[in-house]
């Protein structure tokens, strides 16, 4: 069995035009099941962040979140619906209301 | 277009992993459900139409302009005769600062003639004189650079025709462009400072339409503007549209009628990326390349553009239903750049 490598990325990200800086959201755990793909994320920052699309793949898939407004040193689960394979790449940009992305990096994919 | 960068990614990663995971942080965690229709906290593009499609749509109130009227929009100017019977169409086009929704709940900070993007869809006649007084409200120099054929005083471009006050237009300073209306064809028009991408992909551009002498066979007429985004500042873009607003037509297709003429005015401003698409599944449609000759030069259902490229299309649907229409580039089709027809009898 391939061994499953869950990385962090955080995008050297600019500012946007309004709203949350991504560089201040950070991606704390990750686990996947069959098309789906569940991520932690937590606002560092001193204001609040909110969660506005998600790119997996170069593609807009379809997520749920139970509040997509993260407020300061605030945690939030987020779940994408993605029909991954396992043992293959991904490639995750949570953006922001300001444009700006945290990205996340999926490697050697297995349920976990 | 992404370009991974995978070493740079991934030292920044396992220090930032490290730290993140040693925060303790406690976890509220979302059901993990599989989506349906009625739960407003999931995005419900799959619900909606197949395809993961945004946030539903932005609503145009937000923007001031809606990519749905924009189809329909021709703007033939303050129009009057002048000496020897000929027709002066004058148009004030004003540059201006603008934050933009590009898809639900992503906000932009767009540089617009006119409040939109793309501009105002310019349309006259071959042969017509043209004045467009050009005002720059913005934070920056801009200029607009019609294409046509037209005097190189009037071409806006830095640095040319300067000593009657054209070229590079200050913030607060304006010009009026004059030129007559040739060739019939679909062109556009963008500013043309530096840098040149730059200015181009916040949104300085606009469709430039004009119409052959003895016009064209009625149809319905739809201008499509294909452009792109890069929220980030990465320089690769991550939304792609036509008229602006990602999935936009997924939820609110085109409206077409049974066998009735169509006409697509479609022109390719995308920045970042070398070239788009156009395809329509399930019909096919007559190519005009740059709408210069009234003879097609081919029958197909994917068309090919390069930046700043143009076509005239032209099909009827012979079925009613409802059809995609969507970048050939899947990527870009993912990211925004898809769409319906609704054919209706």
């Amino acid at each position: 069995m391939k061994r499953a490598v869950l990385v962090v990325a955080l995008a050297a990200a600019a500012g946007g035009c309004g709203g949350s800086s991504a560089d201040e959201l950070q991606v704390t755990q990750a686990s996947l099941r069959s098309g789906q793909i569940t991520l932690v994320v937590h606002n560092a920052s001193e204001e609040t962040a909110r969660l506005a699309q998600v790119i997996v793949n170069d593609s807009f898939v379809d997520f749920r979140a139970s509040n997509r407004t993260v407020p300061p040193d605030d945690v939030e689960a987020v779940v994408l619906f993605y029909p991954w394979v396992a043992g293959e790449n991904y490639e995750i940009e949570l953006m922001t209301s300001s444009g700006s992305t945290v990205e996340y990096e999926v490697e050697d994919a297995e349920a976990a | 277009m992404k370009v991974l960068r995978s070493t740079f990614t991934r030292r920044r990663a396992l220090a930032a992993a490290a730290s993140a995971l040693g925060a303790g942080a406690v976890t509220r965690l979302a059901s993990a459900a599989p989506p349906h229709h009625h739960d407003h906290s999931l995005v419900p593009g799959s619900a909606h139409s197949g395809f993961a499609s945004g946030d539903g749509t932005v609503d145009p109130k937000v923007n001031g302009f809606d990519p749905t009227q924009m189809l329909r929009d021709f703007d033939h100017g303050t129009i009057r005769k002048i000496a020897g019977g000929r027709t002066l169409r004058e148009w004030e086009l004003v540059a201006s600062d603008k934050e933009i929704e590009i898809a639900p709940g992503v906000k932009y900070a767009a540089w617009t003639y006119n409040g939109r993007v793309p501009g105002p869809t310019l349309r006259a006649n071959e042969g017509d004189l043209l004045r467009i007084r050009f005002i720059n409200a913005g934070t920056h120099p801009h200029t607009i650079h019609f294409h046509g054929i037209h005097p190189a005083a009037m071409d806006g471009t830095p640095g040319i025709g300067e000593d009657i006050g054209g070229g590079l237009i200050d913030v607060g300073e304006e010009f009026t462009y004059e030129f007559d209306a040739r060739p019939f064809g679909f062109h556009v028009y963008h500013c043309h400072a530096s840098p040149l991408a730059e200015h181009i992909a916040k949104g300085l551009y606009g469709a430039f339409i004009i119409d052959p002498p003895d016009g064209r066979p009625p149809a319905d007429e739809l201008l499509m503007v294909q452009n792109a985004f890069d929220p980030n500042f990465d320089e690769d873009n991550e939304v792609y549209a036509v008229n602006t607003v990602a999935f936009h037509f997924m939820y609110e297709p085109i409206a077409v009628r049974l066998d009735e003429p169509v006409r697509i005015y479609l022109a390719n401003m995308v920045e970042l990326d070398p070239v788009n698409s156009f395809h329509i599944p399930g019909n096919f449609f007559h190519r005009f390349p740059t709408g210069t000759s009234l003879e097609p030069t081919e029958y197909t259902d994917t068309v090919i553009q390069g930046q700043g490229q143009r076509d005239v299309l032209e099909l009827r649907f012979p079925y009613t239903g409802r059809y995609m229409f969507h970048a050939h580039k899947s990527e870009f089709a993912s990211l925004g750049w898809m769409g319906f027809f609704e054919v209706s009898a």
